[in-house]
């Protein structure tokens, strides 16, 4: 393959003996697997014992770059990360763009599996073919900026590339993140965790071998119609950041509020997108090869201090430390950010479960005695901040709040588990299930717990469906449709959105289904197509599910907190919530579209044997 | 007559510059559905507002109206 989009070659490294090796799979296997979520998760199912520790040495940690990490276009440095999940105890994936993922693929790798537990506190640092386990013993106990420049500093070469884990996993919180190039996070579902739990604080690399293309002259065009559309397709995004969303979000009763109680915020102006640009932006960041620009970086005084190193905050960040605990604070909320990359946290489960102990405070189900004396009210701005470093440090309610919402809920008691806003113990992204009924059946079935990015968005598609046309879907549906003609348009949008993940390319660059087909072409050479695109989406969702299936998860995790199950009694969406038999019914039809069991959920062989993957079908629980 | 037009929530912009807001110039008489058209957004934007108030497409438009068009929001 010479670059043609992979090189053939899986770098297996194992912490316990030192050893390391080069796999080289054939272009049919990369052809199945693709890269990313796809790749990460026929591994985990193949390799780990049903039961391994998330936080044990048999625990492996997949990174993966797809066929087009690197390819010199926008939207397309990212690449995934991988484990069994400390925090749902399923599947674990998540995605980061930045530059190391295009570094990475530049040093001939397509994936880096890490097995095993190192001794003593150590790194990996990779040049090309040069692998070596460094001595981390210095940098374990240091924030993630100081660990960046000192590795930096010892390699003797700038232009290193640095994903690492934070002092949150060393402290074993379950929903640390790891991080790369200080500011780009692969940020849910608790990586950084078992990243530490190896004992390894960094994957620091550098590459020196080119990418081919198989026709440089289509992947010049798309890069000029990117080019020429960059404004009318990405200029807002550019502009504002993802926090743009802000006022849409609260027209639709659509911005998550105090817990998900309300879906409006009265302080939402003061979070938006243009407020961030007019008030404490400083400049505006990217990843490789992208012309969008929309990552934030700022800077605020006093009282917060937020270093500019460190970025600044998303969307979801903005919606977690925001109106969901009450907050109409941009430097408190850009504190909280700056506290969860410098620890390596989640922001979204983080703000999700302290606004979930605020509504517990509220309740009498936490008193100040519990908090340390701290107040903690919706709304206190100080109170938010404190707990985010008590929970990087593990320190007093931190210590259990560290543990995410659904463990801290089973600990308070007292119908305490009615307000952790979870699915199969993650967090909810700051998206209301109630204004987009397929959104929620989405959030309830993804097998990496509550997410946002393979889910589907109905309002995308209530007034025209061009985008779903290529599947076969042609009429629009309300936000608070679920029939069967719902559920298809919930599995065409995953299906892409997984490819998306296994490609990996960013939600964020509108390349088109089409598009995204000729990119595929451009860069491999396959004659490729939309039906193999979406069967490596279908492939990704059926290895997952028997993986988790395997691990004891079952249909009754997929569902949402009753909460979503009552409507809200006021605003614009005032009445609306799916009803449980509405959502029962298109569970069963999600299953049974899948080719999954309508009552179980479980893939069935004929399914996996139209996908290629019959394999997987020994691994199933029946 | 003049109206401004300001964006929420798409990714791109329509607007001149790209930008997220712009002054418009519009024939006496136009309605909603008329900027909608003229930006070419009658199949994406989802909510519209004129004022602060949220209304349908074939509301009358005013001199110095300040129109606000939401579009859908599917990740962050």
């Amino acid at each position: 393959m010479n670059g043609l989009g992979y090189w053939s070659r899986i770098l297996r490294v194992d912490l316990s003996t030192g050893e390391t090796s080069v796999e080289s799979p054939d272009e049919a296997w990369y052809r199945t697997y693709v890269g990313g979520s796809c790749l990460i998760a026929q591994f985990l199912l193949k390799e780990l014992e049903p039961g391994t520790d998330p936080l044990g040495p048999a625990n492996k940690l997949i990174f993966a770059n797809g066929p087009l990490t690197g390819v010199p276009l926008p939207g397309l440095g990212r690449n995934s990360a991988g484990a069994r999940s400390p925090l749902t105890g399923g599947i674990g994936f998540s995605e980061a763009g930045g530059f190391w993922g295009s570094e990475f693929k530049r040093a001939g790798y397509d994936a880096l599996i890490v097995e095993g537990r190192a001794a003593a506190p150590c790194y990996l640092h990779i040049v090309d073919d040069h692998v070596e386990i460094r001595s981390a013993a210095a940098l374990w106990d240091l924030p993630t900026m100081e660990v960046e420049r000192s590795i930096k500093t010892e390699t003797g070469d700038r232009s290193t590339c640095v994903a690492q884990c934070g002092t949150a996993g060393a402290r074993r919180v379950r929903f640390a993140s790891i991080v790369n190039d200080l500011t780009h996070f692969y940020g849910r579902t608790g990586l950084g965790a078992v990243m530490a739990s190896k004992n390894l604080r960094a994957v620091a690399v550098r590459g020196h071998h080119d990418l081919a293309l198989a026709d440089p002259s289509l992947i010049k065009e798309l890069r000029l119609f990117m080019k020429e559309k960059r404004l009318e397709l990405t200029g807002s995004l550019q502009d504002e950041g993802t926090a743009n969303v802000v006022p849409s979000q609260n027209a639709t009763s659509g911005l998550p509020t105090r817990n998900f109680t309300a879906g409006q915020f009265d302080g939402a102006d003061s979070v938006t997108g243009a407020a961030m640009r007019d008030s404490i932006l400083v400049r505006r960041g990217t990843c490789y090869s992208c012309s969008v620009t929309c990552k934030r970086v700022v800077s605020t005084q006093e009282p917060w201090n937020v270093d500019p190193a460190y970025g600044g905050p998303e969307y979801e960040t903005v919606g977690a430390f925001g109106p969901l605990c009450g907050i109409d604070s941009l430097p408190a909320i850009a504190k909280a950010n700056e506290l969860c990359a410098l620890y390596c946290m989640d922001t979204i489960s983080c703000g999700v479960t302290i606004a979930f102990a605020m509504e517990c405070f509220e309740h009498g189900l936490l008193t100040a005695k519990d908090t340390g004396g701290l107040d903690l009210r919706f709304g206190n701005a100080e109170a938010m901040v404190e707990m985010v470093r008590r929970i990087g440090e593990r320190e007093g309610l931190g210590d259990l709040l560290a543990e995410g919402s659904a463990r801290a809920a089973a600990q308070i008691g007292r119908g305490a588990e009615e307000l952790a806003m979870h699915v199969k113990g993650q967090e909810l992204p700051l998206h209301e299930p109630r204004v987009k009924f397929g959104y929620g059946l989405s959030v309830a079935l993804s097998p990496t717990g509550a997410e946002h990015m393979n889910t589907l968005h109905d309002n995308a598609y209530v007034k025209a469906v061009r985008r779903l046309e290529p599947w076969g879907i042609y009429k629009p549906l309300p936000v608070d449709d679920l029939g069967p003609d719902k559920v298809r348009m919930v599995l065409a949008e995953e299906n892409w959105k997984h490819f998306r993940g296994c490609a990996v390319q960013c939600a964020f660059v509108p390349w088109s289904v089409d598009q995204t087909v000729d990119i595929v072409r451009g860069v491999t050479g396959w004659d490729f197509g939309l039906m193999e695109l979406a069967k490596v989406g279908e492939r990704t969702r059926a290895l997952s599910r028997i993986y988790n299936l395997r691990e004891g998860l079952s249909s009754r995790d997929d569902a949402l907190p009753r909460r979503f199950l009552k409507p809200f009694q006021s605003g614009p969406a005032a009445g609306m919530a799916p009803t449980e038999d509405l959502f029962s019914a298109a569970r069963s039809a999600y299953y049974e579209f899948s080719g999954w069991d309508p009552q179980t959920g479980r893939p069935l062989r004929s399914k996996l044997e139209e996908l290629g993957i019959e394999w997987a079908d020994q691994h199933s629980s029946r | 007559m003049q109206i401004s037009v300001r964006l929420h929530g798409s990714w791109g912009s329509v607007l001149p510059g790209g930008r997220s807001s712009a002054e418009l110039s519009v024939p006496e008489g136009s309605i909603v559905a008329h900027v909608l058209r003229l930006l070419k957004v009658e199949d994406t934007a989802i909510l519209v507002a004129v004022n602060g108030e949220h209304v349908d497409a074939d509301h009358p438009l005013q001199e110095h109206d300040k129109l606000q068009l939401f579009f859908p929001v599917e990740g962050g």
